[in-house]
């Protein structure tokens, strides 16, 4: 073997090597390795690498072998294989020997040797300059060789060309690799790589970053499009940016806007360095982009959120504040907490303030150590709330305290503290009010109880206990009917029943027979927005004193309505003894007529028949008069029975036949045809139209053949009007105010009230009284009854 | 009780059933009876010219019972008035009877003391009656007088002597003579005393101026 051929091969080699395309390598040290093998005559070529994901093992990345033997397996352990020889390569020591001159450490390396039938072996490290191991080329041959120096030298050389062409390989795929997890990063990230020259002010840009400017991928970009292309307001701030790069080594960063051609606005954040250019080149700014138009709105909208919490934090009299959990340092306050300080204790509060950091005036240690075990009780037992009565004693507040997690940690206690001092005054005198309540409901001297929607019991005051005579337990909850009639369901007339159907209040009196007591019950629902009776406020009211007043006023008023009448009567006496005298004078004469024919025994008995029809006719007009004047007189039992009001009236004008004779005055009468039923008091309304005759006759007293006149209407299908007129001298006008009021009189006799009382008779009949002058002369008084049942005008 | 038969009973009453109870006594008492229900109707009937009487209610419509007798009174003098009433009104009678009623009877009443108001009212009837015949005989008598025997009359029933009413008269004593023989034979009566009663009668005046 000649060390020119060798030579040769080297420098063939190392000219081939130097500008080699990474890409070329592994062929070329397939061909250097083959032209090695054939020009020493050896059997075997390998380059072993060290795989990245298992170091213990080594992996043929090439291998030159044209006579064949046992397969060589591509992946093998090395360290277990080669112990020796492993050992001698990572010490950075070539191998060249024979088999049989391996000395005896090597055993197990003879041995692996031996299977492949290798008798001369020869190994070099491959370590790029110097550094670490990256795998091992080595050479074998089948027959003894005779490693010279030369050659191990000249195979060193190789080896050496090798790692640092693998070497370069590898790096140039890493930074590939690198280049493509940056771009496939940058890709992902929106992110656009631009590299601005600082002499031409020429862009060159990935497509990711023209397209954040939406500009085609083949633009080209200067500064000076890229400046207009930026929103105006932030141009200054731009150019000072790439100013400051241009002028340090250091990182410049700088968010803003651009207006993209559809006017819409992007967020972009560039960040940009100075790269020396190569010697003789300028400086060039390497940078990337990003859109952070999400990002930048997502920051305003939260922006917004923080300001809206702050204005309403510091809005708030309330106080509120965060503290660290470690020493309990103020984190964040608001104002009504520092002005509650100021104002306070004339402290300024800052941010890291611990409550130790806050005493002084009434704040003392005791109430920085109180604090502090406030705040352990939170971290310790969770968020809780507590009244707390401020160090001066004059302000209570409510403080709720609660822990601040993320992600399962507590970073922080917030507190929440309302000033309640003056809800606490409410409470005082909410509770005043409500004392002052029970002792009014207490006193009402009538029962009153308060029932649940159900009827039971919910409250019941000091008359209702003395009432039910039961003990204040066995009353709550309990029915009112159970506690009042001892019923176990409620009485058929129960008032109760009827406020869910008219939902007001309902009243009623009852007279209960055992106690022989007058009650006045009355009950009161409460409703819920939803129209429920919720509540019933339950009145019992004994009013036997008052119904016992109410009567003795009722029959005082009868007494003085039949008096009146009396008087009416004793006013008519004269006529009415004249009405009566008529059927008695017809009687006897009657019957004197017939004594006589029977004497003279001139009697037929035809004669005699007529005589005593006569008679019986007499007999019972007299029998009439007599009635209606006892009906007059008698003590009323006010009842009203519908009849028909023609009959009524017919009643009393012709008692007042003889009257009218006496006093020369012509009645006249419009009825209309049919008159309607009405239901009355027949005597009361009898003594009304009596007393209203006897008033118009009266006015006429100076007149000589008066006239009186009485017309009946009906009004409206559903009112009968009677009016009585006369023609007298009429009404003063003064006096029709008062012609109703009570012991008003314009005569010289008559106790003034027939009219008091015959407005309030018309009144209980739900009628209505007048009174006016007539256009010519006299008055007319009327009153209107309303008509019972319908009224169509037939008969 | 025997009835006149020319004795009529008026009935003036407004109550039917009055009147005709009333015209059935009277009737049994045997009296011509004649039934009015109003004053009116009975004012529209003929005078009545016989004797009877009329039975009046005090109280009537229209014209009441004490008016219908002021009326009579004007126009037919003569028939009885019997009040009844139903009023026992007291200055109403006192004012009835002074104007010349017969009675005054209250209702009811009884039949007996109706047939005594009627009989007295037929005696009153009757005698005015009388009065009223004898009064037509002496006017017929006095109109059988010459004016000059006229004017004798009243001297003569004065009591004056012949001479004395010739010298009034400024005529001779003789013819007064004459005068007074033609009055008193004229006249029916004999004496002197006889013409007095008379000229009273007939409500002629004796001549007062004495010599």
């Amino acid at each position: 073997m000649s060390k020119t051929a060798f030579l040769e091969i080297l420098s063939n080699l190392s000219r081939r090597f130097i500008n080699m395309s990474p890409g070329d390598v592994d062929s070329e040290i397939d061909d250097a390795i083959s032209a090695v093998c054939r020009r020493f005559g050896l059997d075997l070529g390998v380059v072993w690498q060290w795989s990245r994901e298992a170091p213990r093992y080594v992996t043929i990345t090439h291998l030159y072998r044209p006579l064949g033997g046992p397969p060589v397996p591509e992946k093998i352990d090395a360290e277990e294989m080669f112990p020796w020889c492993m050992k001698e390569l990572k010490a950075g020591r070539a191998i060249a020997i024979s088999v049989d001159e391996a000395p005896a450490e090597a055993d197990r390396d003879r041995e692996t040797w031996t299977y492949y039938g290798i008798r001369s072996t020869a190994a070099f490290p491959l370590s790029p300059g110097g550094g670490p191991l990256i795998g091992v080329l080595s050479f074998a041959a089948t027959k003894t060789v005779f490693w010279s120096k030369d050659i191990v030298k000249g195979l060193q050389i190789v080896a050496e060309i090798f790692a640092n062409a693998l070497a370069r390989k590898l790096s140039d795929q890493a930074l590939r690799e690198s280049e493509e997890r940056l771009s496939l990063a940058s890709t992902a990230a929106g992110a656009g790589l631009w590299i601005l020259d600082l002499k031409t002010n020429q862009y060159w840009a990935t497509a990711q970053a023209l397209q954040l400017f939406e500009l085609p991928p083949d633009y080209e970009l200067d500064l000076n499009t890229f400046i207009n292309l930026v929103h105006p307001e932030d141009r200054e701030k731009v150019k000072q940016a790439i100013r400051t790069a241009s002028q340090s080594n250091d990182d410049a960063r700088v968010t803003y806007r651009v207006v993209l051609a559809d006017g819409t606005i992007r967020w972009l954040v560039s960040r940009g360095r100075r790269q020396p250019g190569p010697p003789g080149y300028a400086d060039r700014l390497m940078g990337v982009s990003l859109d952070v138009t999400e990002r930048m709105e997502a920051e305003a909208a939260a922006e917004r959120t923080r300001t809206m919490a702050t204005s309403i934090l510091e809005s708030t009299q309330d106080l509120i504040w965060t503290v660290d959990p470690e020493r309990f340092g103020l984190v964040t306050f608001n104002t009504a907490l520092a002005e509650y300080f100021r104002q306070g204790t004339g402290l300024v509060i800052t941010e890291g303030m611990s409550p130790h950091d806050m005493i002084g005036g009434p704040f003392t240690t005791a109430t920085a150590e109180k604090w502090d075990r406030l705040y352990e009780r939170v971290l310790r037992h969770g968020p809780y709330t507590e009244e707390y009565v401020v160090s001066t004693g004059t302000r209570v507040l409510l403080l709720s305290l609660n822990l601040l997690k993320r992600n399962g940690e507590v970073f922080g206690i917030s507190v929440f503290g309302k000033d309640i001092t003056a809800h606490k005054g409410m409470e005082k005198k909410i509770g005043a009010a409500a004392r002052e309540w029970q002792t009014t409901f207490d006193s009402i001297p009538d029962v009153v109880m308060i029932l649940d929607g159900e009827r039971r019991v919910i409250q019941a005051n000091m008359a209702a206990r003395n009432f039910l005579n039961v003990p204040f337990e066995d009353i709550l909850g309990r029915h009112c009917y159970t506690l009042m009639h001892g019923e176990d369901h409620p009485p058929a007339d129960c008032p109760l029943a009827r406020i869910q159907e008219v939902k007001n209040r309902e009243e009623r009196d009852i007279y209960d027979s055992q106690t022989e007591k007058w009650l006045h019950v009355s009950v009161d629902p409460i409703f819920d927005e939803k129209g429920e009776t919720v509540r019933i406020v339950y009145t019992v009211k004994d009013i036997t004193a008052s119904k016992r007043a109410e009567r003795d006023a009722f029959r005082a008023r009868r007494e003085l309505m039949r008096m009146e009448r009396l008087l009416r009567m004793g006013e008519l006496t004269a006529s009415l003894a004249h009405e009566l005298n008529q059927p008695l004078t017809s009687i006897l004469s009657n019957a004197r007529a017939a004594l006589r024919f029977i004497d003279s025994g001139d009697l037929d008995m035809d004669e005699l028949k007529d005589i005593l029809n006569d008679i019986a006719d007499d007999d019972k007009r007299a029998g009439n008069i007599i009635r209606s004047l006892r009906a007059i007189v008698k003590p009323e039992d006010s009842e009203k029975v519908a009849v028909s009001l023609g009959d009524v009236l017919q009643d009393v004008i012709s008692l007042f036949h003889s009257e009218a004779i006496i006093r020369n005055i012509e009645v006249e009468t419009f009825f209309a045809e049919p008159l309607p039923r009405v239901k009355i008091d027949v005597v009361q309304i009898q003594q009304v139209l009596t007393n209203l005759m006897m008033n118009a006759a009266e006015s006429m007293l100076d007149e000589t053949g008066g006239k009186m006149t009485i017309r009946v209407q009906v009004i409206d299908g559903n009112k009968v009007r009677v009016a009585v007129s006369d023609c007298g001298p009429g009404l003063a006008a003064k006096d029709l105010d008062k012609i109703f009021e009570p012991f008003f009189t314009t005569k010289s006799s008559g106790l003034g009230m027939g009219l008091s009382l015959s407005r309030s008779i018309i009144e209980a009949h739900a009628g209505h009284m007048g009174v006016e002058n007539n256009p010519d002369r006299g008055a007319t008084f009327s009153f209107e009854l309303p008509v019972e049942g319908r009224y169509d005008g037939r008969r | 009780m025997m009835a006149e038969d020319e004795f009529v009973v008026f009935v003036i009453d407004d109550d039917a059933s009055v009147c005709k109870s009333l015209m059935r006594l009277l009737r049994s008492f045997g009296y011509e009876t004649r039934v009015f229900s109003s004053a009116e109707h009975f004012l529209e009937q003929e005078p009545f010219q016989g004797t009877g009487c009329i039975i009046l209610d005090i109280r009537m419509p229209g014209i009441g019972g004490m008016a219908l007798q002021d009326e009579l009174c004007k126009t037919q003098g003569g028939l009885p008035i019997i009040f009844i009433s139903g009023h026992g009104d007291i200055p109403m009678s006192v004012q009835a009877m002074k104007k010349g009623a017969v009675d005054f009877l209250p209702k009811p009443f009884e039949d007996r003391q109706l047939l005594d108001a009627i009989i007295n009212a037929l005696d009153k009837s009757r005698q005015a009656e009388m009065i009223r015949n004898e009064l037509n005989s002496v006017r017929m008598r006095l109109d059988r007088l010459t004016p000059r025997e006229r004017e004798v009359l009243p001297f003569i029933i004065a009591g004056l002597l012949n001479k004395q009413i010739a010298f009034k008269l400024n005529i001779t004593e003789k013819t007064v003579k004459v005068h007074r023989a033609h009055i008193m034979e004229k006249l029916g009566v004999n004496s002197v005393a006889e013409l007095v009663r008379l000229a009273e009668k007939a409500n002629i005046e004796p001549s007062v101026q004495r010599p």
